[in-house]
């Protein structure tokens, strides 16, 4: 029955809907954290680290943390309030393009990762038929009715209470099938393996650095309470890894068709139920990523062109027309190295703000 | 270059005449006269005018002038000698004629270079009636009709304020047709309303035959298919949305009211929800929103989980579905597309045919030619009960364009279902979100105050008490935010 702030003034007024747009920005950027974590979770953590990927993920997640912490206080010492303008300050407008630059790159990788999982999702784990470019086509053909700046972020923020129900739902029914047990031995497949997986997951948590793009309007109390939903995201599919009995696994981590892995043991239409939110989640999370990486692209010239987008999508499904194991292969050894340019860039900037501050 | 009216009133009469048609018009009328010692002629349209009136008040006055006026001006004396109507003064041909063609007499003098058009004016109009497609159980029983005077008279009647503006003017070149633009002056949003006159200032046409002809020329995107304003003909539900700051545009000749800017929370809200008490009213939005989720999914979801997804359905009802398919020569989503083209046909054919005949034509359509579908085992029962809970699921729509876009979308949703499953339905109403919330209307977001979220009263889904809806909407201006100063159950110390 709570209202929103009252408004009298036209300022007010303008600062009341800026809030609205940048609330529902942050709900897309959070999900494409979301799927971002757990595509990288389920296809490439999972499949190499069996019993012991849980705390594998949760270690994986804090070099992404670190890097978050680090450009938040490279903002604060350049009192700047979204990243973007932290990086013009500190490594001037030429710099900053190219900041923008490398965060549209590093969007367009995790699209395409994205991409790849919903498609493969539809061949081996859906099993529809057609073959990988037909269903990027057809994907791609819906997302291009759908690819619009503010409706991406409008149409996530509404979806996010069926998203956030049906993961509750489909969680509840697969409380019985959780076992404890999956939770041990605690080495897993055994030290190599263990090396691989956090080899390939280091860079889990690299989407989190893009919610300082966004304008920190909001309140610290909802804030918080986003992060805990984001959080909670997580850490549910992450339980749920626990219904899988690894010793009943195929070792193929080679395709992203293990995004299915905790839907596999569940009951029937908690699977259908499973299968359909995933898939919504990946199709947006496609969606924003090539709206985003257009906005990054285009940063230092304000709106973008209008066809921007869409040359963007057609790049994303035009890489479809590779093998998808090579494609996949390729990303696999891409993703590790994401974090890698923005843990640069966070200490450049605190250390040239820093020396600033000294000269002044 | 316009023709002007000259003191000579042969020349006058002459450029009338030729205007008008009159040699093939046989319902443009003059009469020729002498007041004040001249000749003059007063033009006039039958049918629109009231010729007793017209008689009595305008003619019999002048008539009786026979001497010269000792006034300096000839126009203010005829205009004191008919003290019974309104007059407005034309000075040039043009001008003389579009008073003649909205029901005026006009009055032209020897030696007067302005015609004097007399308001005479008698339209044939239909009684106030209760709203055909809008009906309720509980509110007023009142609809707008084709007349202008009318509906605004029915509106200022529910607000009597001088704050509710009207603001009249014509639409449409060659043929034009008034219009009105309501709004409540300090509720409404400034920006919205210089938006909404630029909007009809570019509208370049000859005609505007309807108020759903003006809705496609102004609504924000007119190839979606979900509309972006309101047709209303409940005088009291565009008051309330008058209230919350939105602008009303009534066109003559028209029997609904079109209301912008608009979301899709008003098209799915109706005036019972307002007047019954806040519980019923949130029931039945549950039951509608409910309604309307079945129209949509209903037919898509049964295909894709009988075709695609049989692992679903309990053993049972997959049994039973597949033996009676099994005696069925159709496929599943032949069946269901064959039967929701029927149930469109009856839903058209009823609308179409005499009211006297449309309850027999239901019974035949929904109970004869269903069961002889089953018996003749073209379709097998369940996908009748199906495809007959959507299609009552689309009658509970409140709005009639919703209803259709409902209905189309659901044929879509089928399309969907059948090609690629649950999976293909999700596809499609995610994308389908999207491009309901990318819709604006009237430049203000479509899905608001859901999507982005905008100040609001607790009025979406669920309608809480009316007592807690202190707050103008998101699209009102800013200068009266507030509807209430304080409580408004004041004497109640529980609900302040």
């Amino acid at each position: 029955m709570r209202t929103t702030t009252r408004v009298h003034t036209p300022a007010e007024r303008v600062k009341a809907r800026r809030a609205g747009e940048i609330r529902a920005r942050t709900v897309l950027v959070q999900l494409l954290c979301i799927v971002s974590v757990l595509r990288t979770i389920l296809t490439r953590i999972v499949p190499l680290a069996g019993c012991s990927s849980w705390w594998i993920a949760l270690l994986c997640l804090l070099p992404g943390a670190a890097v978050y912490g680090l450009l938040r206080f490279a903002m604060r010492i350049t009192h700047t309030g979204t990243l973007t303008d932290c990086l013009r300050r500190c490594v001037g407008g030429v710099g900053g393009w190219c900041v923008s630059l490398l965060l549209g790159v590093l969007l367009l990788i995790d699209g395409t990762a994205s991409m790849t999982a919903l498609i493969t999702m539809f061949t081996e784990g859906v099993g529809t038929q057609g073959t990988q470019m037909t269903l990027a086509l057809l994907t791609s053909a819906v997302l291009l009715t759908c690819l619009h700046r503010e409706g991406l972020a409008r149409g996530a923020y509404l979806l996010r209470h069926v998203m956030l129900g049906a993961a509750l739902l489909a969680a509840a029914f697969s409380v019985r099938d959780v076992h404890p047990d999956g939770l041990f031995p605690l080495m897993g497949e055994g030290v190599p393996a263990i090396r691989a997986a956090l080899a390939a997951g280091v860079s889990l948590a690299w989407p989190v650095v893009l919610l300082l793009t966004l304008p920190a309007d909001l309140p610290e109390k909802r804030v918080r309470l986003a992060a805990a939903v984001a959080a909670a995201c997580i850490a549910v599919p992450l339980a749920l890894t626990l219904t899988i009995p690894h010793e009943l696994l195929i070792r193929e981590h080679e395709l992203a068709g293990s995004m299915l892995l905790p839907t596999l043991f569940a009951l029937p239409a908690v699977r259908t139920l499973l299968q359909c939110l995933l898939m919504l989640a990946l199709f947006l999370a496609v969606g924003g990523a090539v709206q985003m990486a257009t906005d990054q692209i285009c940063a230092p010239m304000g709106q973008p062109p209008r066809w921007l987008p869409y040359a963007v999508l057609a790049l994303l499904t035009a890489s479809q027309a590779l093998d998808i194991r090579s494609l996949w292969q390729m990303l696999g050894r891409a993703e590790p190295w994401l974090l890698l340019p923005l843990a640069v860039l966070a200490g450049m900037c605190i250390l040239i703000a820093l020396f600033r501050r000294e000269k002044a | 270059m316009k023709q002007p009216i000259l003191p000579q009133i042969d020349r006058n009469r002459a450029a009338m005449d030729e205007a008008l048609y009159r040699s093939i018009n046989p319902d443009m009328h003059v009469r020729h006269f002498c007041t004040y010692g001249r000749d003059a002629s007063l033009y006039y349209m039958e049918g629109v005018v009231s010729t007793d009136f017209l008689q009595r008040y305008v003619l019999a006055p002048l008539t009786l002038l026979r001497q010269e006026t000792a006034e300096s001006s000839l126009a203010d004396a005829v205009s004191n000698a008919v003290y019974n109507c309104d007059v407005a003064s034309a000075r040039d041909i043009p001008e003389a004629v579009t008073q003649v063609m909205n029901g005026r007499a006009v009055v032209f003098i020897d030696g007067m270079d302005v015609a004097l058009g007399f308001d005479v004016r008698m339209f044939v109009r239909r009684g106030i009636s209760p709203p055909l497609t809008e009906s309720v159980v509980l509110g007023p029983h009142q609809g707008f009709n084709e007349s202008i005077r009318d509906s605004i008279t029915l509106l200022r009647r529910i607000l009597p304020t001088p704050e509710l503006i009207g603001e009249m003017r014509v639409i449409g070149e060659r043929y034009p047709v008034s219009l009105c633009v309501m709004y409540l002056k300090d509720a409404v949003d400034a920006d919205n309303l210089a938006r909404l006159k630029a909007r009809l200032d570019g509208v370049r046409t000859d005609h505007v035959l309807s108020i759903g002809a003006l809705q496609q020329l102004i609504e924000d995107r007119p190839f979606s298919l979900i509309p972006q304003c309101i047709l209303t003909e409940r005088p009291d539900r565009a008051a309330s949305m008058l209230l919350e700051g939105q602008i009303v545009l009534v066109l003559d000749g028209a029997p609904q009211v079109l209301v912008l800017p608009g979301s899709i929370l008003h098209l799915l809200h109706t005036p019972d929800d307002t007047s019954a008490r806040w519980q019923y009213g949130t029931f039945m939005r549950l039951i509608r929103l409910l309604g309307t989720l079945c129209a949509l999914l209903l037919p898509g979801l049964f295909v894709a989980l009988v075709t695609f997804h049989p692992e679903v359905l309990p053993v049972t009802l997959l049994t039973a579905i597949l033996e009676s398919q099994s005696a069925v020569p159709l496929s599943i989503p032949a069946e269901t597309l064959l039967m929701l083209v029927m149930f469109n046909l009856i839903g058209e054919a009823s609308t179409r045919v005499p009211s006297v005949v449309g309850s027999t034509l239901g019974t035949v359509s929904g109970l004869i030619l269903g069961q002889a579908a089953v018996d003749a085992k073209l379709v097998h029962p369940l996908l009748l009960i199906v495809v007959a809970v959507s299609s009552l699921g689309s009658y509970a729509v409140p709005d009639y364009s919703l209803g259709l876009a409902v209905r189309i979308g659901q044929l879509l949703l089928l399309a969907a279902g059948c090609v690629f499953g649950i999976y293909g339905m999700v596809l499609f109403m995610a994308a389908g979100t999207v491009r309901l919330c990318a819709l604006t209307s009237l430049g203000s977001p479509f899905a608001a105050p859901m999507s982005p979220l905008r100040t609001h009263n607790p009025d979406e889904l669920a309608r809480w008490p009316i007592w807690r809806q202190r707050l103008r909407t998101w699209l009102a201006g800013t200068a009266d935010q507030q509807r209430a100063d304080g409580a408004m159950r004041r004497w109640d110390r529980r609900n302040r």
